[in-house]
């Protein structure tokens, strides 16, 4: 019954519907903006409920929406014996192993920032109308099969995510929103250059008409992903094509560039070091749903471009660039758990521990093998959920105290005991307690490095010890401790606050006890990959 | 009878339930909550003794039983569990303290309004230290570990509001990820290198008694000096000791519980449980005795001159640690178990013991509590079995298991065997020096400020309730017999376990390792070693009566700081390596962390400068074009336009 419906389309549609009933609500019903505002965020979280629940992981029967877009044909004439061709835009969703485990995150996350939003009081209606158009644009990135589509989402999320940072952030926000434009708008024509290129050189596929054979050039996930593995190791002739019609000749200098090209656009994205100031800057600034979907969504939408449209679609590539790759992971492990040992902001200790622990996410891809990448995909849910917890958390923090200076803080287990109790057991799991999500996240990628890189590996079981202290060290300075005279007499969390943080604890106790029920549904996702 | 080890599970899963009860409860159900965590734990102690009693009886087929926790690719990752004579002695043991401690800590802790908490983290501890013992593969351990470092840290943590308590739990926490990373590459190692990436301890302990050709020398090596790290800082050796007893503040039920067993389940079970593939490094064998030697006389020596109760038995713990490490790097499994045995029985006693006392005089200064045995006659007899025991007097249980050890030692290294018998003569010495000063009141000092004005139990958060504290030094008030019965018990029923706990292994009979292994395991014999040991404790011990009663010998506290002034302080202090761990690593960390900070804040506003002066350049260039010669710029961007269009398009054409 309900699988009739096009659901990835709803995921999509129902935010922006959302949106824009919130904008349309006439001015004598405005307090209703929020109530509702709220409730929008929730449907891509029900529908990525529905779609796990009946996730089968045989491939070949996974969930699939797909139309054309756009056609521009060129039709040679009846004379020619050469093919007619055409450039095709598509819409085509779908979901598979890879994208569920981070759509349920980013569903959830959004779900939980919805809440979060309780604390925005200026312009409620403008914050809505960006605050799901960015949800919309997020469930379409991880959804989209198509180049330019997925491209076209990510631009949306990037443009709703300026405005959010821009118009609600704290003191220095416009400045901040400027920086994270610049670097997404860098990463943006870095991935679109390498996006052409790549359609360009294996977006062709072939088909027959009443008049002849006819050539579709198009974004198709499905036709680069084949049209790659065609041409394999050794660049097959691409002149094959009757009449020569592919635009570019894909030799190995050609893979390398887009390669690159696709790699740093998400690098710039993700933030990979030492990209990663923007991010830091926005994580500071920008409101606390804002910041919760920075590093429990779009983090992990860039991780699963790195992984889809870098490491699938280039497993040669991506196996020589493994060294570099695990370098920067280690890099970043330390770098960011340093820096955050030295910050005096709690956003700002968050952001850089949540940066050192996408090193771990590197490293899973770095070793190129099953238990690595699975263990990256599984560290990119755990880090969301549990950074967007902490963040949900620094933000309530920040409402009751007016700071986020670590210094002003301190003790605040006596008069908050169940915020710190919860904060305490994110940073546990983010330090990588066992029973919670944040362990098999970090045991995962270590298990696959140590098998192909012993040396990185070790320097990453080092990188353990300094991780874990920074995030455990900064919320004792937040909890424990004497408490300061001004902040004796706090309150605790409200009903509405406990809510979003009992849930996302639990899912990240869940995972902890039991990752299969995650793991079970990423199986298929890198058998491709495998198979040869 | 046969089912019975198939219940072993639920040992550890009683505590998972009262963690996961008491939790939920948050701080409501105050009364309830020593309710839920006492039953709980004595459902745990029953089913594993009915375990042990079902290995006693003959069932003697191990048992092992295994679930699928996740699957990658086709390569499934199990958590197990194993039923042996050894794990089921381990379950008693350890559920055996935590029983007691949860009886000591009902009256201990009553006034603490977080009681629920506490008792929330004794689970947590508890569940964690017994799936440790119980499981099967190396992955479940390490699971299991980790969680124990946890478990530790929320109860060193608890008393949050305490400065010294923080930096005490962050302490912890650093050694716990030391050991954690140690020992997460060990098994990494070992997972690659294993034939069929098994890392269950029986393949591993097959593979490495038939000479371990199936995994490379060098790898197998570096896991083995990776497990004696991870062992050093769990088991607070040197160097790694100082957050034991930087720990002291903790909540003292907690604090024996931790001493007892968690120190050397997290520790030394470790290495037991590893024994075949330590024992293939004679490098690791090597590192192992020798810091277990070390770390035994140097914890005997700094045990002597502390003034805090609590302090000098978290030393006296490292150092007995230490013979245990010593044991393992001999090979004598046997004896390690032995005195992780006995030392689970008189430790926690002597802390509980002590915990009265200091309860009742309401100070933790050694010198502060006057002649406290007058009012505490039993808590003194109690005491003094545990000092009797501790300082290795026979019969009592120390002096067996702490002569299997040394004998072993003799055998193999005279420097070793002395520097046991150097710390036996100090255990006995700074026993001696507890109970005399403490209990009798002999050689008193000034009360040192400091320490005599935190009381124990006085939780911060419990001001509230707490009992206005009887006034300094003033053990007036003190009466043996208002103490609640739930106080005297679990030490008076230690200390009846103190002397036939002994009997188990002999130096005439190898009944217990002949039980543990399987095999037949010879005496360890050893009458000169017997000797030696006694006659070092006994010497202690005379001492300890010429200094603290006679004053013959002018060594006490204070005369030593007139003779070498340095000697106090830098003992008192652990060597210094109490501060060393803060000061030196996380102080280095944080020092590079600001450094790189101030690097990033200067590159990031250079090349925001730059992106900015970019952009704007090129903008104004842009907009001076367009302005002076608009339209003709205008008409070449449409013709290159074009261009590009008509190339593309006729492309095919040329």
């Amino acid at each position: 019954m309900v699988g009739a419906w096009p659901v990835l389309t709803l995921i999509v549609v129902l935010p922006l519907l959302g949106a824009a009933v919130v904008l349309l609500l006439p001015k004598t019903m405005s307090r209703w903006q929020q109530p509702v505002g709220m409730a929008a965020a929730f449907p891509p979280l029900l529908l990525a409920g529905w779609i796990y629940g009946n996730f089968s992981a045989v491939p070949g029967t996974m969930l699939r929406e797909q139309a054309v877009w756009l056609q521009l044909s060129f039709r040679r004439d009846v004379f020619s014996t050469a093919p007619s061709w055409s450039l095709e835009l598509q819409y085509h969703l779908a979901v598979d192993g890879l994208s569920l485990p981070l759509l349920l995150v980013a569903s959830v996350v959004a779900a939980a920032a919805a809440l979060a939003s309780i604390y925005i009081k200026k312009r409620q209606r403008m914050f809505y109308g960006s605050f799901l158009l960015l949800e919309s644009g997020l469930m379409g990135a991880l959804l989209a099969r198509d180049l330019l589509l997925f491209f076209v989402f990510l631009e949306i999320t990037a443009a709703a995510m300026f405005l959010l940072v821009g118009i609600w952030g704290s003191t220095d926000r416009e400045r901040s929103a400027r920086r994270y434009l610049l670097a997404n708008g860098t990463g943006s024509a870095l991935l679109l250059v390498g996006f052409a290129l790549l359609i360009a050189a294996a977006g062709l596929s072939g088909g027959q008409t009443g008049q002849g054979p006819l050539l579709t050039l198009s974004g198709s996930y499905d036709v680069i992903a084949a049209n790659l593995s065609a041409f394999g190791p050794a660049p097959a002739d691409a002149l094959a094509w009757p009449g020569g019609l592919q635009p570019l000749l894909l030799t190995k200098p050609l893979q390398w560039t887009i390669f690159l090209l696709v790699a740093a656009g998400f690098a710039l994205r993700m933030p990979l070091f030492p990209f990663h100031r923007w991010s830091i800057e926005a994580h500071e600034q920008a409101p606390t749903p804002a910041a919760m979907l920075l590093s429990g969504a779009l983090l992990q939408v860039g991780g699963y471009g790195l992984l889809r449209y870098g490491v699938l679609l280039f497993p040669e590539q991506s196996g020589k660039a493994g060294a570099a790759l695990a370098a920067i992971g280690v890099v970043q492990l330390f770098y960011g758990a340093l820096l955050s040992l030295a910050q005096r902001d709690l956003r700002r200790l968050i952001a850089y521990a949540s940066l050192s622990q996408t090193g771990f996410v590197l490293l899973g891809i770095a070793s190129l093998n099953e238990v690595g990448l699975q263990g990256a995909v599984f560290q990119l849910v755990a880090q969301g959920l549990i950074v967007a917890l902490m963040l949900f958390i620094a933000g309530s923090l920040q409402e009751r105290t007016g700071t986020a200076q670590l210094s002003e803080l301190g003790g605040l287990a006596r008069p908050l005991p169940f915020t710190s109790g919860i904060l305490l057991a994110a940073a546990l799991a983010l330090a990588g307690t066992p029973g919670l999500a944040g362990f098999t996240g970090r045991l995962l990628p270590l298990l696959g490095m140590f098998g192909v890189m012993k040396g990185w590996a070790a320097a990453a079981a080092a990188g353990v010890i300094v991780s874990g202290v920074c995030i455990v060290r900064g919320v004792l300075t937040v909890s424990f401790g004497p408490v300061a005279e001004k902040n004796a007499a706090l309150r605790d969390a409200r009903f509405i606050e406990a809510v979003p943080m009992i849930a996302l604890l639990a899912l990240v106790v869940l995972l902890g006890i039991y990752p299969s029920t995650l793991s079970d549904v990423m199986r298929q996702a890198f058998a491709v990959l495998f198979e040869h | 009878m046969d089912n019975l080890p198939q219940a072993a599970p639920l040992i550890p899963a009683f505590q998972l339930a009262a963690f996961a009860l008491l939790t939920a409860s948050g701080r409501s159900f105050r009364r309830e909550s020593v309710w839920i965590g006492g039953i709980f734990s004595l459902a745990s102690f029953i089913v594993a003794l009915a375990v042990l009693g079902g290995r006693l009886l003959g069932d003697a087929d191990n048992y092992n039983g295994r679930f699928e926790w996740m699957r990658i690719g086709t390569f499934p990752i199990a958590m197990g569990y194993e039923v042996t004579n050894l794990t089921s002695l381990m379950l008693v043991i350890i559920s055996a303290l935590g029983l007691l401690t949860s009886v000591y800590a009902a009256g201990f802790m009553k006034q603490d309004e977080r009681i629920t908490v506490f008792y929330g983290y004794m689970a947590l501890l508890q569940f964690a230290t017994l799936g440790l013992a119980l499981a099967d593969n190396a992955l479940t351990f390490y699971f299991f570990w980790i969680m124990t470092g946890i478990g530790m840290f929320l109860l060193i943590g608890f008393r949050y509001s305490d400065p010294q308590v923080k930096s005490a739990a962050l302490q912890a926490f650093m050694a716990a990820r030391l050991g954690d990373a140690a020992l997460l590459a060990a098994m990494a190692l070992l997972f690659f290198y294993m034939p069929g990436h098994s890392l269950d301890f029986v393949t591993i302990q097959n593979v490495f008694q038939n000479g371990g050709e199936a995994v490379p020398p060098g790898a197998a090596n570096a896991a083995a000096l990776l497990l004696a790290l991870a062992a050093v800082a769990a088991a607070a050796q040197f160097p790694l000791f100082a957050w034991l007893p930087g720990a002291e503040r903790t909540p003292l039920p907690a604090y024996a519980l931790i001493q007892g067993v968690t120190v050397s389940a997290a520790g030394v079970y470790l290495l037991v449980r590893m024994q075949p593939l330590m024992a293939a490094s004679p490098a690791a064998m090597a590192a192992l005795y020798t810091i277990g030697g070390i770390t035994a006389l140097l914890g005997a020596l700094i045990a002597a001159v502390q003034r805090d109760i609590r302090r000098i038995l978290a030393y006296s713990t490292v150092s007995q640690t230490g013979y245990m490490l010593v044991a393992l790097g001999m090979e004598a499994e046997t004896a390690c178990i032995f005195h992780l045995l006995t030392h689970a029985l008189f430790k926690p006693l002597l802390l509980f013991a002590a915990g009265n006392v200091m309860q009742a005089a309401n100070s933790t200064d050694l010198y502060a509590l006057g002649k406290i045995g007058r009012r505490m006659p039993a808590t003194a007899w109690i005491f003094g079995i545990g000092a009797l025991a501790m300082a290795g007097i026979p019969p009592f249980a120390g002096f067996w298991s702490r002569d299997a050890i040394a004998s072993v030692a003799m055998d193999s290294s005279v420097p070793l065997f002395m520097a046991l018998a150097g710390a036996g003569f100090f255990t006995a010495l700074y026993m001696t020096r507890l109970f005399l000063v403490m209990f009798a009141g002999f050689g008193q000092e000034l009360p040192d400020e400091e320490r005599s004005a935190p009381a124990v139990p006085a939780a911060p958060a419990t001001s509230k309730t707490r009992v206005p504290p009887s006034q300094a030094g003033g053990s007036a008030a003190a009466r043996e017999n208002r103490l609640p019965a739930g106080l005297m018990l679990p030490p008076a029923a230690l200390a009846l376990l103190s002397v036939p706990a002994g009997l188990l292994e002999t130096p005439w009979s190898g009944r217990l390792g002949t039980w543990l292994s399987g095999v037949y395991e010879a005496p360890h014999g050893g009458v000169n070693a017997m000797i030696v040991m006694a006659a070092a404790s006994a010497l202690g011990i005379y001492l300890g009566w010429m200094i603290y009663v006679k004053g013959t010998v002018r060594l006490r506290r204070e005369e030593l700081a007139s003779r070498a002034p340095w000697a106090v302080p830098s003992l008192e202090r652990g060597l210094y390596l109490e501060k060393a761990g803060r000061t030196l690593f996380l102080g280095t960390l944080i020092t590079l962390g600001r450094l790189l900070l101030r690097c990033e804040d200067k590159t990031a506003s250079a090349a925001g400068m730059a992106a900015a002066q970019a952009i704007g350049s090129s903008g104004r260039l842009l907009h001076r074009l367009l302005q002076t010669k608009g339209p003709v710029y205008g008409f070449l961007a449409v013709i290159a336009f074009i261009m590009l269009a008509a190339a593309l398009a006729g492309r095919r054409f040329w």
